[in-house]
């Protein structure tokens, strides 16, 4: 078990941090949160690895934007300003070192719905149609409806922002 | 003919069906030109939503040695493995301090003692001959924790005794015995008047040979003019012969009278009358003080009868603020109710 554990955590680490990255948008924390996904598998030798392995990084990203809009919140209290409403958007600040193009996904990425936006990045991440079901909750037969929105609701979004974007340079 | 759904092109392209639904795709694909672009379009559409995804990654990340998991897991282990010391040393602690609370409680029980543990006695309904005013008194000698009442013309405005009082009243040697059957009940006359109620307690099954001391100072009278006090002041069991008269003196009111009685068997009872309050006080350091003699021997001396263990039955009567307390063996207590006279109560 630990050298298969080890064997998955070499072929599936860097995919697990780009799907944790999907959604903490800090590179630092995705990769420390991968780390505890397979810390963790260490202890409960899951049998199917690789599927409890994205469950439990998805359960770990959810809790972490959940503490990060606490913090947020409490941040925003203290400065006393109204609060805003939370978002897994990158900031501000964030966005402006970020190549263009990437900052654009992103932001077509935060106009999915939260299911649609899970079920787009377990499917980039390598998942099967089974494991994406047993994780989102969706029946296996609707994960292909699920993906065709997402996908065509992705392209969209970007493409909308790219005709915004060549609008306001000409 | 039927055209394939959007959804299972995305399906057959992602490899999510089956071989034989790959098969019939693929035949109808090869005769079906408009499925065959929808087919090319959602292929497009898949390699472009991948392409824009990989525009959003980290930046290429290798994983580190897979040593640093193991480490990590180590020190989580042993975070878990000290928690769970502590939670066992706290929860040892605590079954130790039961334990030895329960074992302390076991090995010096209190003494507890139900109706239930009483002899049996008849039932039905008695009429004890207490003179107030020609009404009598009816107990019905239910359950230990049911009162006795008067009767049901009566209207009752106290059913329970506060706590306190229950305290005041109890003759065991712990606070713990004011739980054992000591629920009265007070009633009113229909003309307004108070009338005397019945008390039955069970204290303790064990027999009352001697008579234990009364607390406090006490002057005992000669026999013949306690006989006639008895007779004419207190409360006594009739037919029964007196052996001791004793006043404690007061007030005119506050005066306490206790005449002892003993029965053909040798075991005695002694009724005490005076004010309310006093008379449960009594009781109470009654109760306290017994038994009298060298506790180190408690077991060798009731079982030779020499000890003068507390009195397992009291019978109360109330009227006003006087009450008359009757205590003894329970068996014979019950079988004398009917017998106790209120000479001075009116």
């Amino acid at each position: 078990m630990g050298d298969e554990l080890e064997e998955l955590y070499r072929t599936t680490y860097a995919t697990v941090v780009r799907f944790l990255y999907r959604k903490v948008w800090d590179a630092d924390r995705a990769q420390d949160l991968a780390q505890e996904v397979f810390v963790r598998a260490m202890a409960h030798r899951p049998e199917k690895p690789r599927a409890w392995v994205f469950a439990v990084a998805a359960n770990l990203a959810r809790d972490e934007a959940r503490a990060a809009v606490r913090r947020k919140r409490h941040l925003t209290l203290l400065k006393d300003d109204p609060v805003s409403l939370p978002t897994a958007e990158p900031s501000a600040e964030d966005t402006v070192e970020r190549d263009e193009r990437m900052v654009k996904v992103e932001q077509a990425l935060a106009t999915l719905t939260q299911r649609d936006r899970e079920v787009l990045l377990l499917w980039d991440a390598g998942m099967s149609y089974p494991e994406i079901a047993h994780q989102s909750g969706l029946a296996v037969g609707a994960v292909g409806t699920t993906l065709a929105r997402a996908r065509r609701r992705l392209v969209d979004a970007y493409d909308r922002q790219e005709k915004q974007s060549h609008a306001a340079h000409s | 003919m039927r055209h394939i759904p959007e959804e299972e092109l995305h399906a057959y392209l992602d490899q999510a069906l089956s071989r034989t639904q790959c098969v019939e795709i693929e035949s109808h694909l090869a005769g079906c030109a408009r499925c065959h672009d929808l087919r090319n379009a959602i292929a497009a559409l898949r390699d472009r939503t991948t392409a824009l995804l990989a525009r959003i990654g980290p930046p290429t990340t290798f994983p580190p040695p897979f040593e640093i998991i193991r480490r990590r897991h180590a020190v989580a282990l042993d975070r878990r493995r000290r928690v769970l010391v502590r939670g066992a040393w706290a929860a040892s602690l605590l079954i130790g301090a039961f334990m030895g609370w329960e074992g302390n409680r076991l090995a010096h029980p209190a003494p507890q003692a139900t109706m239930a543990a009483l002899p049996s006695r008849p039932t039905g309904q008695i009429t004890p001959a207490v003179e107030t005013s020609g009404i009598p008194l009816t107990a019905a000698p239910a359950a230990p924790s049911a009162p006795t009442q008067l009767a049901s013309s009566h209207t009752p405005y106290r059913t329970r005794r506060s706590t306190r009082e229950r305290s005041a009243l109890a003759t065991g040697p712990t606070d713990r015995d004011t739980s054992v059957g000591l629920t009265t009940s007070y009633v009113r006359a229909g003309d307004g008047r108070e009338q005397a109620s019945l008390d039955v307690s069970a204290l303790n099954p064990a027999g009352w040979q001697t008579k234990p001391e009364l607390d406090g100072l006490w002057r005992t009278l000669p026999l013949d003019e306690g006989n006639e006090t008895a007779k004419t002041r207190v409360p006594l069991v009739s037919g029964v012969p007196v052996v001791q008269v004793q006043v404690q003196r007061g007030n005119a009111e506050d005066e306490v009278t206790a005449v002892d009685q003993q029965l053909a068997s040798g075991e005695y009872i002694r009724t005490i009358e005076g004010p309310a309050l006093q008379v449960s006080d009594l009781m109470t350091r009654m109760g306290r003080s017994t038994p009298t003699t060298d506790t180190s021997n408690n077991d060798d001396a009731l079982a030779s009868g020499s000890i003068a263990p507390r009195p397992d039955a009291t019978l109360t009567l109330r009227q006003g603020n006087r009450m008359v307390v009757v205590t003894g063996p329970s068996n014979v207590l019950h079988s004398l109710m009917s017998r106790v006279q209120v000479r001075g109560w009116h």
